[in-house]
């Protein structure tokens, strides 16, 4: 029922404010998806950007002909704030695995990247050709990286060893299981989950280079 | 086994359980883990990473020390940030495992309680049947519990009692036999003492007859004499030798009051001074040997003859059905039993027939047939009027044709 009047009442506010486009560069025929200024301005998204983990957004495309899916591709971009130079440190993945580095001086700087960003999703040679398609667009975020999770674990299973030995001596091993447990927990809990997930499903434009 | 006396128990441990999960998770393990990841901590540890930046700037040539501190900070404080975001999944997942050890719990708390009531059920009843067992006569008895408490013991104690029992029991019919022995002995030889001695002072008054010139019809007299002992010594060695070789019953389905009435009619011509009355219900059938009931009858009603004296009083036989069993009363108008004979009266060689030939074998040989046919005998009453014997026998359903 919510979701539904959100549908209808909202809907057409984001589709007017924040709809996102993918286009097929006529030239190189790779996908590429722009304006997602929305996402990088939603609260979950703001409120961790400057945290110092790495944030990753994942952007998957689909684009389907006559509601079959024709071709799927994805890009990731990591956004973390490095504190001691001041800086946001952005890697752009492309969906063939290139990986472009920026330095962004500040927030502001960040925000105009974003929204004239255009990220390569898929290679769509021959897609643009054959008419109408739409692209289903599915944009996630999750505020660490894998290797964050490892590290974090890693922690605190390190931790629990130490105080678990620290209190019982090096050779009992039954402090050390009763800890383990308990790291177990904590360690198996700690996993990379979106936050903040967006979808659209938009048409697919035909462009120019760029 | 009651269910409360169950489930009263594992509500109690759930209820503890449930108590100790919440206090743990509530107030200890959420308490540890809200310290651990405590936004005043992360906050100093991100002021904690400026300073070490403005360190830096301010004291240029520290070799990299605050650079490397600063990354030491940032580790940790990434640690914790991603805690911090895994907050909800780890409180869920700790609470889950709390639960399952709750449940765990729980569950063997439970199993091992119904377990262990089932097995002290198991114990009791077991004591019970060993009791029952033990009052109903049972000796060296086994009662299955083992164990040192309380019920342990009180098997122990059950099964010496019963072996107690056993003991007395064996020393008290080795007694009563050696006394039976030593009563029979006693009689036998009262008995056999008296022929014996007649037919020696005969023995003797012949000899002396036959030394001397005496009548030869004295001499007659005095061998005849000794017949007579002699005869009587020989009628009660065969009654013992009957109460020896006592068949066991042929049984088949007999009409009992059919078997009464031939019997009445052979005992009259024996007896004829005496008057018969007889009340027969048909059909009694019941499962007998004719030989063996006749005999039984013959003895009760040899008895009631003698002693109204042969002639005169009246002997009843009368048959009749009561629920399982047949009856046959054999009544007469006689002087009653004597009281001393009552208490002992279907013991062998239990007589008062003073002048005679009485064994005192007749109702014990009576008592032990009527034993074998799965009946009884009873004395019904004695009095001053008359003495009336009662023999029940199985009764055998009308339709049931076994023959
Ligand atoms: N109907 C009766 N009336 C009175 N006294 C009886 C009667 N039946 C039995 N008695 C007494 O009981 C005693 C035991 O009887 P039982 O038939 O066992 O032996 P008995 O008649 O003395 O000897 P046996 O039957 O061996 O020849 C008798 O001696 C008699 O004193
Ligand atoms: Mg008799």
């Amino acid at each position: 029922m919510k979701a539904a009047v959100f549908a209808v009442v909202l809907m057409p506010l984001v589709v007017q404010a924040a709809e996102p486009r993918v286009v097929v560069d006529s030239a190189t025929g790779v996908v590429m998806v722009r304006h997602l200024a929305g996402m990088l301005d939603a609260p979950e998204v703001t409120r961790n950007l400057d945290s110092g983990l790495t944030n990753g957004f994942v952007i998957q495309a689909s684009v389907h002909r006559e509601r079959e899916a024709a071709a799927r591709g994805a890009a990731r971009v990591d956004i973390r704030w490095e504190l001691w130079d001041e800086v946001y440190l952005v890697d752009v993945v492309a969906f063939d695995g290139h990986v472009t580095h920026l330095k962004l001086a500040s927030k502001d700087d960040l925000a105009s990247w974003w929204s004239s960003a255009a990220f390569p999703v898929l290679s769509g040679r021959g897609l643009a050709a054959e008419g109408s398609a739409v692209v289903k667009l599915v944009v996630t975020f999750v505020p660490f990286s894998q290797s964050e999770v490892e590290a974090a674990r890693r922690w605190v299973t390190q931790s629990g060893e130490e105080t678990g030995s620290a209190r019982n001596g090096p050779n009992q091993p039954e402090g050390r299981s009763s800890s383990a447990v308990v790291n177990l927990v904590v360690a198996t809990s700690i996993v990379r989950r979106a936050i903040l997930r967006r979808e659209w499903t938009v048409k697919l434009e035909t462009g120019g280079g760029g | 086994m009651s269910i409360t006396r169950v489930l009263a128990p594992v509500i109690v441990m759930v209820l503890a359980a449930t108590i100790l999960v919440v206090v743990v998770e509530r107030e200890l393990s959420a308490a540890w883990f809200r310290l651990g990841v405590q936004p005043q901590v992360m906050s100093l540890l991100e002021k904690s990473m400026a300073d070490q930046k403005r360190l830096d700037t301010a004291s240029p040539g520290n070799d990299g020390l605050y650079r490397r501190r600063y990354e030491e900070i940032h580790r940790v404080l990434n640690n914790l940030r991603v805690l911090e975001h895994s907050r909800s999944r780890i409180v869920s997942r700790y609470q889950a495992v709390l639960l399952a050890v709750l449940g765990l719990v729980v569950v063997a708390g439970s199993t091992t309680q119904v377990l262990g009531q089932a097995r002290e059920h198991r114990r009791l009843s077991s004591i019970q049947d060993a009791l029952q067992a033990l009052s109903g006569g049972g000796v060296d008895l086994e009662v299955p519990v083992r164990g040192r408490d309380g019920l342990g013991r009180v098997a122990r104690m059950v099964e010496s009692t019963s072996r107690l029992v056993g003991r007395q029991r064996k020393r008290l019919e080795a007694m009563r036999t050696l006394e039976q022995w030593q009563d029979t002995t006693r009689r036998i030889s009262h008995q056999l003492s008296g022929p014996l001695n007649a037919a020696r002072l005969e023995l003797s008054r012949l000899h002396e007859l036959l030394g001397g010139t005496s009548d030869p019809g004295d001499a007659l007299a005095c061998a005849s004499n000794i017949d007579t002992q002699l005869d009587r010594l020989g009628r009660w060695t065969r009654s013992f030798a009957r109460l020896g070789r006592l068949p066991e019953p042929r049984l088949v389905a007999d009409d009992v009051a059919g078997i009464v009435q031939h019997f009445e009619e052979v005992f009259s011509s024996a007896w004829p001074g005496l008057h018969l009355a007889m009340d027969l219900a048909r059909p009694a059938r019941a499962m007998v040997d004719r030989d063996l009931l006749e005999h039984l009858l013959t003895n009760l009603a040899d008895n009631a003859a003698r002693a109204m004296g042969g002639a005169g009083g009246t002997l009843g036989l009368a048959v009749s059905t009561e629920g399982q069993w047949v009856r046959v009363d054999v009544a007469d108008s006689g002087p009653g039993l004597p009281a001393d004979v009552v208490d002992r009266l279907f013991q062998p060689y239990v007589s008062r027939k003073e002048r005679s030939d009485g064994m005192g074998l007749g109702l014990a040989i009576a008592h032990k047939i009527a034993l074998d046919h799965g009946g009884d005998l009873r004395l019904f009453e004695t009095s001053e009027q008359g003495t009336t014997f009662s023999l029940v026998l199985p009764v055998l359903p009308c339709n049931s044709e076994v023959e």
